[in-house]
C-alpha cells in the first residue's frame, strides 16, 4: 500500500499540480476568450439570420453527416440554422455569467462579511436567510416568476443570484470568523479602528481570494441553471435564443434531428468543462485550502 | 449531555419553523403579486361588478394582512384551496404525485450513493491511481453536464436507438432506470468527491497511523477505522442532496414525462392553477427543511464532538 503516511500531501499535491498548470491554463484561457469573442461579436459573425425561414431547406443534417456546406451544423424544423442560432445563443449565456456573479458577489460576500464581523442578531438573521434559500429550491422561485412576469432574461438572473448569494455568505462568514481571532485584527480594534476600516481595509484583503475562486466556480452554475431554466420554459422568453430553449424545441425531433439536441448540449458541456478547469486551477493557485468549497 | 443535546435539538426546531414560516410568507407575496386569480378564471362575459362580487366572496378584498393571517392559518391545516384544473382539493393533488417523486429520488440516491461511496473509497486509498483518475474525471464531467441533456442523450441511445428501455412514463419496473440514473449522476459526482476527501483526511490522522503501527492489516485499518471515520461526514450530504434531487426532479420528471411532482408543478404553472402550485412549493420546502433538521439531529447523535457547537 503506497499510502504517503508521513510526507506532506498538501506539498505532494503543489508539486504534482505545477507540472500540470501552464498548458491547462494556457488552454483554458484561450477557450474563454473564444469564448466571449463568439458572444460579442456574435450577431455580426454568423453565417445566416438565425431567426430565418426556410421551409424547403428544414432538417438538413450538419455538414459532416451529410448535409451541404451552406448548413455546417444543419437546419431545424423551420429550415433555420443552428450555428447561427448556436453563436446567438452565447450571448444569452454570457449576459447571464456578466450579471449573476457579480451582484451574487456583492450581495452574498457582504452578508456572509457583516454576519461573520458583527454576529449576534446580525448573523442570525443573515443566517435565517441562507437557510430560506437552501429551503426554496431555485427552480420554484424561477417557476413563480415566470407565472408573475411571463420567462424574461431579468427573473433568470433574479433567480440565479438568489440561488447562489449564499454560497459566499457561507464561506466568507466562516472565514471571517476565523479571522477576527488573528493578531493583526485585534491590532486594528485594540488602537480603534472603526468597523467598515477594519472590514474594507483589513478583513476585504484576506477575503479576497476565497471570493475570487467562489466566483469562477459558479461560473459554470449560472451556464448549466440559465438552459436548465429555458428549458423548462420558466428562463429567458419565448423569442430569445438560448441554448438551453434551443434543446427544448429540438426534444421532440430528437429520433429524427440529432443535432438539434446534441449540438447545443455539446456548446453547453464544454463551457461549463472549460470554466471548472479554469476554477480549479485559480483555486490550487490561490488556495489549496478551499479543496471542497463547492 | 444529554439535556445539551436537547437544547441543540430544540434550537435547530426553531430555526427550521422561521425558515418554513419565511417561506410560507414568500409564497403568499408571490402569489399575490401575481394578480387577482379571478380574471384568469372568470368568463369572457363576466362583468367588473360579478368580478369584484366574487372577490368579495373569496375576501381578496381584505386588507393584505388578514389574508396573510388566513393564508397561514389554511396553510397549518394543510388547505391550498380547490385545483383550478382539477376541481379537487389542492392538497389531494400533490398528495398524489408524491408517492411518484419519492420512490424515484430514493432510486437517484440509491444510485448516487452506490456508485460514488465505492468509487471515492478506492480513490482516496490508491490516491493517484487509475480509479482515481477515472473517479475525477467522471467528477469534472458529471459537473459539465446538464441533467436534462444527459436525459435526452439516454433516451436517443438506450431508448430510441437500441429500444432496450422505456422512453418515458411510469410504465413496468425498467421505466424508473433512465430518470434515476439522470437524477443520480450529479449526486453521484458529488458523493464521490466527498468521500474521497474525507477518506483523505482521515487517512491522514493520528489513530489511522497508530492502527497500522500495533500491526493491523491494512483492510482492517481501512474497513474499521477510517471508513466509519469518514462516512459521518458523508451522512451530512444526504442532508444537502435531498435538495438537489427534488429541484432536479422537476427537470428530469419533465424530461421523461414522469407523473411526479415536479411535473405537475410545471403543468400548473402552464395551466396557471395556482392553488397547486402553492400546495406544490409549500410541501417541497417543509419537506427538504424536514430532512435537514433530522440529518444535522443525527448527526450530533452520531458524533458527540459536535453536540457543543450547535446553534
Amino acid at each position: 500500500m503506497d499510502v504517503p503516511v508521513l510526507s506532506d500531501p498538501q506539498q505532494a499535491r503543489r508539486r504534482r499540480l505545477r507540472v500540470r498548470s501552464p498548458k491547462t491554463f494556457g488552454f483554458t484561457v484561450g477557450f474563454l476568450v473564444f469564448f466571449v469573442f463568439i458572444g460579442l461579436a456574435g450577431p455580426s459573425i454568423t453565417p445566416d439570420d438565425p431567426n430565418a425561414l426556410n421551409l424547403v431547406g428544414r432538417l438538413q443534417p450538419p455538414s459532416f453527416d451529410g448535409g451541404t456546406s451552406e448548413h455546417l451544423l444543419g437546419t431545424d424544423e423551420l429550415g433555420r440554422d443552428t450555428l447561427s442560432r448556436l453563436i446567438h445563443g452565447t450571448r444569452v449565456s454570457l449576459t447571464a455569467i456578466v450579471f449573476v456573479i457579480p451582484l451574487a458577489t456583492l450581495i452574498g460576500s457582504l452578508a456572509g462579511l457583516l454576519a461573520g464581523w458583527f454576529g449576534g442578531w446580525t448573523s442570525r438573521v443573515i443566517m435565517a436567510l441562507v437557510d430560506l434559500q437552501l429551503a426554496l429550491p431555485a427552480i420554484l422561485v424561477a417557476v413563480f416568476l415566470a407565472a408573475i412576469w411571463g420567462p424574461s432574461l431579468r427573473n433568470v438572473v433574479i433567480v440565479l443570484v438568489f440561488a447562489l448569494w449564499a454560497t459566499w455568505a457561507r464561506i466568507v462568514r466562516g472565514e471571517t470568523l476565523a479571522l477576527k481571532e488573528r493578531e493583526f485584527i485585534i491590532a486594528a480594534r485594540t488602537i480603534g479602528a472603526s468597523d467598515p476600516r477594519i472590514m474594507i481595509r483589513h478583513l476585504l484583503p484576506s477575503l479576497l481570494n476565497s471570493i475570487v475562486i467562489l466566483a469562477t466556480l459558479n461560473v459554470a452554475t449560472v451556464v448549466i441553471a440559465e438552459a436548465g431554466l429555458s428549458f423548462l420554459g420558466v428562463g429567458v422568453a419565448q423569442d430569445t435564443i438560448s441554448w438551453g430553449a434551443m434543446i427544448s424545441q429540438g426534444r421532440d425531433l430528437l429520433s429524427v434531428a440529432w443535432w438539434l439536441v446534441t449540438v447545443p448540449g455539446i456548446a453547453i458541456i464544454s463551457v461549463s468543462l472549460v470554466v471548472n478547469i479554469f476554477g480549479d486551477w485559480m483555486r490550487d493557485f490561490l488556495d489549496p485550502t478551499l479543496r471542497n468549497a463547492r | 449531555m444529554n439535556s445539551q443535546l436537547a437544547s441543540a435539538a430544540v434550537s435547530r426546531l426553531t430555526r427550521s419553523i422561521i425558515v418554513v414560516f419565511g417561506v410560507v410568507t414568500i409564497v403568499f407575496l408571490m402569489s399575490r403579486a401575481t394578480g387577482d386569480p379571478v380574471s384568469f378564471l372568470a368568463p369572457i362575459e363576466t362583468t367588473a361588478a360579478e368580478i369584484e362580487e366574487i372577490k368579495d366572496k373569496l375576501g381578496l378584498n381584505d386588507p393584505l394582512i388578514e389574508q396573510y393571517g388566513r393564508f397561514l392559518g389554511d396553510v397549518v391545516q394543510l388547505d391550498f384551496g380547490t385545483s383550478f384544473r382539477a376541481n379537487r382539493p389542492a392538497t389531494d393533488v400533490v398528495r398524489e404525485r408524491v408517492v411518484s417523486t419519492v420512490l424515484l429520488g430514493v432510486a437517484a440516491l440509491i444510485f448516487a450513493f452506490s456508485i460514488g461511496i465505492p468509487l471515492g473509497i478506492i480513490a482516496a486509498v490508491r490516491r493517484g491511481g487509475v480509479v482515481d483518475l477515472i473517479a475525477r474525471i467522471f467528477a469534472l464531467i458529471g459537473q459539465a453536464v446538464p441533467n436534462f441533456w444527459l436525459g435526452l442523450m439516454l433516451i436517443l441511445f438506450l431508448a430510441v436507438n437500441f429500444d432496450w428501455l422505456p422512453t418515458g412514463g411510469r410504465v413496468g419496473n425498467t421505466s424508473i432506470i433512465l430518470p434515476a440514473i439522470t437524477l443520480g449522476s450529479f449526486p453521484a459526482a458529488a458523493v464521490m468527491r466527498f468521500t474521497r476527501s474525507a477518506m483523505l483526511d482521515t487517512l491522514q490522522q493520528d489513530y489511522i497511523r497508530t492502527a497500522r503501527a500495533k500491526g493491523l492489516t491494512e483492510g482492517n485499518v481501512i474497513r474499521k477505522h477510517a471508513l466509519r471515520n469518514s462516512m459521518l461526514a458523508v451522512v451530512t450530504l444526504l442532508g444537502l442532496q435531498v435538495g438537489t434531487i427534488l429541484s432536479g426532479s422537476i427537470v428530469v420528471e419533465t424530461v421523461f414525462a414522469w407523473p411526479g411532482l415536479g411535473r405537475l408543478i410545471i403543468q400548473s404553472i402552464i395551466a396557471t392553477d395556482f392553488p397547486v402550485v402553492q400546495a406544490a412549493v409549500i410541501m417541497t420546502s417543509i419537506w427538504i427543511v424536514f430532512v435537514n433538521f433530522v440529518v444535522d439531529v443525527s448527526y450530533s447523535f452520531l458524533d458527540p464532538r459536535i453536540r457543543t457547537g450547535a446553534g
